[in-house]
């Protein structure tokens, strides 16, 4: 035994005993340098752990199960080997499986040899769906193409369905597995599969099925693809004997995902055998594993798994079981190949985790564009020998690639868009020659385009047109990637088919046009900066805390709110001067749009009185009064038309302005629906720009998402990476992990009543069940500290008040207590023995108090009646309460003992200096979670001690959620590391920008 | 076929562990034919419902194989060790047939279902095992060793220890690199050190 080895024995033993986050850092340290031991370590550490089912269990028992089967298959040849069907004969089987016999056969009339497969007996009865699949694979079959199986004929013999193939000689790629496959050689085989794909794809036929075992390779380096329209057939089998398929569907719209899972697992005949499960379960897209509905995206998905396999040598997706596969699948990232295979160049990889997203926007949208990368890197990598492992595909994809190239000047990924600009520079074309030719008679005319795939807007930022209504200015990112760093402004000509980022813009939002449009002014990092778009660079203006659009007159004087007042600054920089002081009962302004003159100016207002609030004009000048012109509105502008422009809920309405008398005149004409508008939260106010009009007539705004109120329970790490979704997307609140966090607990509204049930869902297995039924509303669903009961809050008698229900779903639901005013549960303690909830008479004031559970049920209050407070969460150890407390100006976050000696007593700390919601422990106690804005933020805390103690709040990072609005957005994991969040579904945002060309037209309506 | 008689195959195993190479091609049928009972009781077994209980199988066979009363304590390991040995052997040479036979038949197996290839995997992989644990073998013999007594033998983790003469705890460790870089070599393809 070498010294070396004995080096790599002790390292690999010293990295397996620390966790699994510290084994990187540590061989980095103890291999200091030797760089080559370092990676023999970590390649040796990656296959610790791998199932390998082939090693686990002694040969002797394979071997005699092999055996059994071998010599069971020779002595009793299956019952209904015939010796000929139709017109071929057979010769020899070549393979059996859950969908029938394939046997090797003659064509006795052409010679030639083939391959037949029998349908199980038990189709014959059921013609309508062999004719469907038949329908799938003939079609798929006529396409003619090299890489796809050809079908030579289908019949009936004997009452039993067959279907003849071309005979392929080769191995399977399963087969060709066993042995290492190179690089070239993966390439050729996922190309000529993605080819197949393509051609299949855009006839509309999804494959549904691609592993290993259904792709052939020749010697000669040809793939074939082999059943189409099986993976089909095989399902509706599954659903046969359940349900019909289409009750699926509706199901997973309603259900969380595992029961339509569970479902057709066990109705599924074909998948029953293990191995056929864990097989299957390797590649199925995660839309699959959910029994979802899926599209030909689940082929780019599988295809995905094989390419990692071929590249890897393993599976991206692997456990011991087949739900452990599906898990896998479902919440867990492939490792970098760069890990296990470091040949593997970085291009690569990055087409495999592409291929391999969770949700299907994500992947590559066709097969086709999968095809082109493969062949573009087999041509960067000059792999001569690949056009040769791969003589077929390559041509085609270079078709691909050309033609994609021509169109897009490797602009890609803005393909999508640029179609759609195509189509809207038509119309524009049309709307000029009609303002041209016949100014008596203008059309309004409406186009929309979308983001690239993966990408997003920020999502409570509108986008913005230039004066002379030529460009759109909007702030995207790419959703996968750690996302705020990478919002930039992104500018687009709307005669010109493409978008480009304004250099230097990163982390850019809000933005807002100087009157010359020659500039554009934004927000990055706190700082309010300013771009000159015909090319420079970014400038700071000032720095007074990120906020939205301002307005900027023709004095080159730029009106903003700063925090809950509006403020001014020169474009050229300077002092940032607060404008005149709050009106009475005034407490926010916002959302200023400077009138023609350049003095005057509109502004939202928000004061204490609700009834108050609305659009107000003012002016620069000092000692003018401010004047109530739009109630309720929160949002206007002022176009040259002389109306005001504003938003109503989603609809954008146009309303005459009197500029001399600063007044609305008429009635509002709607001009457009489905507006996305938002107010950003309530502790900062702001609500946000709806839409943005140039001087001549051209308006843009964000076209509301299909489902907003759709939400996704959303993992996260501590850096704000993105781990994985639980569950569909629906109308989720409050979730609560169970003591052992293998269970969760979550409120679930009906799409149309809104009304909530609770339901438990078991994230790691995928399955789930609804725990209430009654037609009133139920939340806050939390967990007995012996996980066999939940108690929430629940309307069942009238108002909300607070019940217990055995977690299995046993039982009836038992009131614990009840009251005339809302009670809404919050936590229980860790010992069981007391709850904390909050009361409130009238909405505006909640106030926390604790219930004994032993014995008498008492009712203590918790602290005295003046102050405000809720979101209390008892301390792992019982001794202390957190808890958000309500003030004038703002919310805080502060810890108090938990005592029943009387009302606050034993002192109060204060964790958050301004903002702070939703406070959440770390399971041992040490750190305290908060949101502030929508920023998660953690603080480390002492809580053994007699005094209680905390250190600096630190940001953590920043989703998407409303958290002001709400309670219960998020919770954390007992270790503190992940983070489940209430997130908004991508069905809830909003991925398209509405243009609308020459808009006063439709006034005259 | 014979049945084996366990007194014989003990003194096979002794003699061939001695050195005697005729003493395996003695053996050989023996192992064969224990292997084919041993296959058709599983499918009875498995075939009336019950599910199999490996361990209790293979014992079973060990002790119609070797009988192991009259073997002397200290010699009980060596035994376990050729035993395990030959099985290797027995089972490689059957895959490898296996595989020509398959090459050279007209019945060329195309799997079009996962569940037809579960099994039939095994003989490449067990050949690629075989290959994979010569070149452990060349790099720490122990290791191989292990891995021979628990995946070819059949034996668990204490018996392993027992017949190598350390502790369970290094069986275990032993086992776990072994594994892995015997996975390693078998998906990955990367060389040792």
């Amino acid at each position: 035994m070498s010294e070396r080895w004995k080096q790599v024995e002790s390292l690999y033993h010293a990295a397996l005993e620390r966790e699994t986050a510290t084994r990187a850092a540590f061989l980095a340290e103890v291999c200091a340098g030797d760089e080559e031991l370092r990676r023999e370590v970590a390649s040796l550490i990656a296959y610790d752990g791998q199932p390998a089912s082939f090693i686990e269990s002694p040969v002797l028992e394979v071997a005699a199960r092999e055996w059994a089967d071998e010599t069971f298959s020779q002595s009793h040849p299956p019952p209904n080997a015939p010796s000929q069907v139709g017109a071929y004969q057979i010769l020899s089987p070549l393979g059996r499986g859950g969908m029938g016999e394939v046997w090797l056969a003659r064509d006795t009339r052409l010679g030639r040899k083939a391959a037949v497969k029998l349908l199980p007996s038990e189709f014959t009865s059921q013609p309508e769906r062999v004719w469907r699949f038949e329908q799938e694979a003939r079609a798929a079959s006529a396409l003619n193409h090299p890489n796809i199986i050809t079908i030579y004929e289908m019949g009936e013999v004997e009452g039993r369905r067959f279907i003849v193939t071309e005979h392929v000689e080769g191995e399977t790629l399963r087969q060709r597995l066993r042995r290492r496959v190179g690089l070239t050689e993966a390439l050729g085989i996922a190309s000529q599969v993605a080819a197949a794909l393509q051609a299949a794809h855009e006839a509309g036929i999804t494959h549904r099925d691609i592993k290993p075992e259904n792709v052939m390779a020749r010697k000669d380096g040809l793939v074939k693809v082999l059943d189409f329209g099986l993976a089909k057939l095989r399902a509706d089998r599954g659903a046969e004997s359940g349900r019909t398929g289409e009750a699926n569907e509706s199901l997973s719209v309603s259900h969380p995902p595992a029961l339509a899972l569970s479902r057709s697992l066990s109705t599924h005949p074909s998948l029953t055998a293990a191995g056929a499960v864990m097989g299957t379960a390797s590649y199925m897209s995660p839309e699959q594993a959910r029994g979802r509905k899926v599209d030909h995206r689940t082929d780019i998905f599988s295809l995905g798994v094989m390419l990692y396999e071929m590249l890897a040598g393993r599976r991206p997706f692997e456990g011991a079981t087949a739900s452990d596969v599906m898990a896998a699948v479902l919440t867990e990232e492939p490792i970098p190949l760069a890990e296990i295979a470091p040949e593997v160049p970085g291009a690569l990889w990055r087409i495999v985790r592409r291929c391999l997203e969770k949700e299907p926007e994500k992947r590559f949208q066709a097969a086709g564009d999968l095809a082109f990368a493969l062949a573009e890197l087999n041509e960067q990598s000059g792999a001569g020998q690949g056009a040769a492992a791969a003589p077929v595909a390559q041509p085609q994809a270079r078709v691909a690639t050309s033609l994609l190239r021509r169109f897009s000047k490797g602009l890609a990924i803005w393909a999508p868009a640029m179609v759609a600009m195509a189509l809207a520079l038509g119309a524009i074309i049309l709307a000029v020659i009609h303002l041209r030719e016949q100014p008596e008679e203008k059309l309004a005319v409406s186009f929309t385009f979308g983001l690239p795939e993966n990408w997003e807007f920020r999502w409570y930022d509108s986008p913005a047109v230039s004066p002379d209504g030529k460009y759109i200015v909007y702030s995207a990112f790419p959703v996968s990637v750690q996302r705020r760093n990478e919002i930039s402004l992104w500018l687009r000509r709307l005669d010109s088919a493409e978008a480009k980022p304004l250099p230097g813009t990163q982390g850019g939002f809000s933005p807002f046009w100087s009157p010359d449009g020659r500039f554009v002014a934004f927000w990055s990092k706190g700082r309010l900066r300013k771009i000159d778009v015909t090319g420079g660079s970014a400038v700071t203006i000032c720095e007074a805390g990120d906020s939205l659009p301002g307005s900027w007159n023709r004095e080159g004087v730029i009106l903003f709110a700063a925090g809950p007042k509006l403020s001014r600054v020169a474009s050229a920089g300077g002092q940032i001067v607060e404008l005149s002081p709050f009106a009475e009962g005034e407490t926010r302004q916002s959302n200023p749009r400077f009138l023609p003159d350049g003095k005057g100016f509109l502004y939202f207002s928000q004061n204490k009185d609700q009834q108050n609030d609305g659009i107000y004009v003012a002016s620069l000048d000092p000692g003018e009064k401010r004047k109530l012109v739009l109630k309720g509105a929160v949002f206007a502008a002022y176009v040259p038309t002389g109306h005001l422009l504003f938003t109503k809920e989603n609809l954008l309405l146009a309303q005459r302005f009197d500029l001399k008398r600063l007044e609305v005149t008429g009635e509002p004409v709607r001009i457009a629906e489905q507006v996305a508008n938002y107010t950003v939260n309530s502790s900062t106010g702001l609500p946000s720009s709806a839409f943005s009009a140039s001087e001549n007539g051209v308006l843009a705004w964000k076209v509301q998402a299909s489902e907003p109120d759709k939400t996704q329970l959303t993992w996260f790490d501590r850096s704000g990476k993105r781990l994985g979704t639980v569950g569909d997307s629906a109308m989720y609140s409050g979730p609560s992990f169970s003591p052992g966090e293998d269970r969760l607990a979550v409120a679930m509204a009906d799409q149309k009543t809104k009304m909530r049930d609770l339901w438990i869902m078991q994230p790691l297995i995928g399955a789930s069940s609804r725990l209430t039924f009654d037609p009133g509303d139920e939340l806050n669903p939390r967990w007995t500290p012996d996980g066999k009961w939940i108690i929430f809050t629940s309307t069942q008698s009238g108002p909300r008040n607070i019940y217990r229900k055995p977690a299995d779903g046993s039982g009836e639901a038992e009131l614990l207590l009840g009251s005339d005013e809302a009670l809404n549960l919050e936590d229980v303690s860790t010992d069981g023995r007391f709850l904390l909830f909050n009361f409130a008479r009238d909405k505006a004031e909640p106030h926390l108090a604790l219930l004994s559970l032993n014995g008498e049920r008492r009712r203590t209050p918790f602290l005295t009646p003046q102050l405000r407070e809720d979101s209390g969460r008892f301390s792992p150890n019982g001794r202390w309460i957190a808890y958000r407390s309500i003030e004038k100006d703002g919310t805080r976050i502060f810890v108090q003992k938990f005592t029943l000696a009387g009302v606050d007593s034993g002192g109060k700390w204060q964790i958050s200096d301004r903002g702070g919601t939703q406070p959440q422990w770390r399971g041992d106690g040490k750190e305290l979670f908060y949101l502030e804005g929508n920023t998660l933020t953690a603080v480390e805390v002492n809580t053994e001690g007699a005094s209680f103690s905390a250190g600096t709040p630190k940001p953590l990072f920043s989703v998407n959620i409303e958290a002001e609005q709400r309670r219960n957005r998020y919770i954390a994991t007992k270790d503190g590391q992940r983070f489940l969040v209430v997130l908004r579904a991508p069905t809830a945002i909003e991925t398209t920008i509405a243009v609308q060309v020459n808009w006063p037209a439709a006034l005259k309506q | 076929m014979p049945e084996p008689k366990p007194h014989e195959v003990s003194q096979l195993l002794l003699a061939w562990s001695e050195g005697d190479r005729a003493a395996l091609d003695q053996l050989m049928p023996l192992v064969y034919a224990e292997l084919r009972r041993l296959a058709k009781s599983y499918m009875r077994r498995e075939r009336a419902g019950q599910t199999m209980q490996t361990t209790a199988l293979i014992h079973e066979a060990y002790l119609r194989l070797i009988d192991a009363d009259r073997v002397r304590l200290e010699n009980r390991a060596h035994f376990f060790a050729a035993a395990a040995r030959v099985m290797r052997q027995v089972l490689v040479d059957l895959a490898r047939e296996r595989g020509s036979r398959k090459r050279g038949g007209a019945a060329r197996r195309v799997s079009f279902d996962e569940a037809m290839a579960v099994g039939r995997q095994h003989n490449e992989s067990l050949l690629a095992l075989d290959e994979a644990l010569g070149a452990l073998a060349q790099i720490d013999s122990r290791k191989c060793q292990v891995v021979e007594l628990r995946f070819f033998g059949g034996l668990s983790v204490e018996e392993t220890a027992g017949a190598l003469g350390v502790s369970v705890e290094t069986v275990n460790r032993d086992w776990r690199l072994a594994r892995s870089w015997l996975l390693r070599k078998l998906r990955g393809g990367k060389s040792d050190v």
